[in-house]
């Protein structure tokens, strides 16, 4: 009699069990790394990325979409993968963004400081 | 001699057990991934450029923990795919110190030349008031001559005036005399005639 009872919940339990890994439950730490990774797409996207740093954000997207589409397949590890992937390359891109961006502003400033001395130099000469 | 030999034999020994042991253990475990050990140099190479060093330490952490964690795994279930994951990953990340530590670069750069062009801005603005000043002693200097000079012309004039006046108060004085001289002859004459 108990001996019934203790393989039915045994069985009730592996029921459980098999459900609940059966349903599809993303595990916590693909989830995590998925709203990560959509998060960094979505700033790099706004940031100068696409104009300095297409090709490492087209990377990113790239590899979240294939992180959507692992999650569809119910593949999470595979997902969770592609998210890391997905992050780390749309921080880079910008962050090549950002370096690319100053570096364009340090170019146009020595730009005008240039001509600011020709200005500064020209008149001395002309009145001498 | 003896106890030398004795030595050997037992180095030999413990290095073919070694051997044995890791063969063993080989035929069990996958390859190791290359893509850990290229990770590894990428990541030595960005940790030792002392730019990125220097300016990027944060991220260049975070490539060497996402390296050891794939070391960890190796280590632990010798799962291929995910420490190739982790591997490209770290790759990555040592790509992201690269770039930080470029834009942190470019970032002193600009600073530096900001306090360039402000100095420059501020010469320019001091040089132009200079100017203006010299200008305006130069005008000052212009109409105080223009001044003394109107003066001195004045003066010259009132000099000239008085002369003219004196002149004039002279011939007026000879004339006077000569009428007078004049009105004194025909007054000697008047008798004879009348």
């Amino acid at each position: 009699m108990t001996s019934k009872k203790t393989v039915i919940q045994l069985l009730l339990l592996c029921g459980v069990l098999g459900l609940s890994s059966c349903a599809g439950k993303p595990p916590a730490a693909t989830v995590s790394q998925m709203s990560q990774a959509e998060l960094a797409v979505q700033q790099a996207s706004k940031s100068k990325a696409p104009d300095y740093a297409s090709l490492e954000l087209y990377t990113a997207r790239e590899q979240f979409a294939g992180a959507q589409e692992a999650m569809h397949q119910k593949e999470y590890t595979q997902a969770r993968r592609w998210a890391e992937r997905a992050l780390v390359n749309a921080q880079l891109a910008e962050t090549k963004a950002e370096a690319e961006q100053t570096r364009r502003a340090a170019a146009e400033l020595r730009q005008s400081i240039e001509a600011l001395r020709r200005e500064a130099e020209q008149p001395a000469s002309a009145r001498r | 001699m003896n106890k030398v030999t004795r030595q050997y034999l037992l180095l030999y020994l413990m290095i073919s057990t070694v051997i044995g042991i890791s063969l063993v253990g080989c035929s069990h475990t996958p390859p190791r991934p290359a893509e850990l050990d290229q990770a590894w140099t990428a990541y030595a190479e960005a940790r030792d450029t002392p730019q990125v060093a220097s300016r990027a330490p944060v991220a260049l952490r975070e490539a060497e923990e996402t390296l050891l964690r794939a070391e960890q795994i190796w280590d632990k279930d010798q799962d291929v795919k995910e420490v190739q994951n982790l591997a490209a990953v770290a790759r990555q990340r040592a790509e992201i110190a690269r770039a930080a530590a470029a834009q942190k670069q470019a970032e002193a750069e600009l600073e530096e030349l900001t306090a360039s062009r402000d100095r420059l801005l501020l010469e320019a603005r001091t040089r132009e008031a200079q100017r203006a000043q010299e200008q305006a002693e130069r005008a000052q200097r212009e109409a105080d001559q223009a001044y003394k000079q109107v003066r001195a012309t004045t003066t010259q004039n009132a000099q000239l005036e008085q002369e003219l006046a004196t002149t004039k108060e002279e011939l007026a004085a000879r004339e006077a005399a000569a009428r007078e001289a004049a009105a004194k002859a025909q007054a000697k004459h008047r008798p004879r005639t009348r």
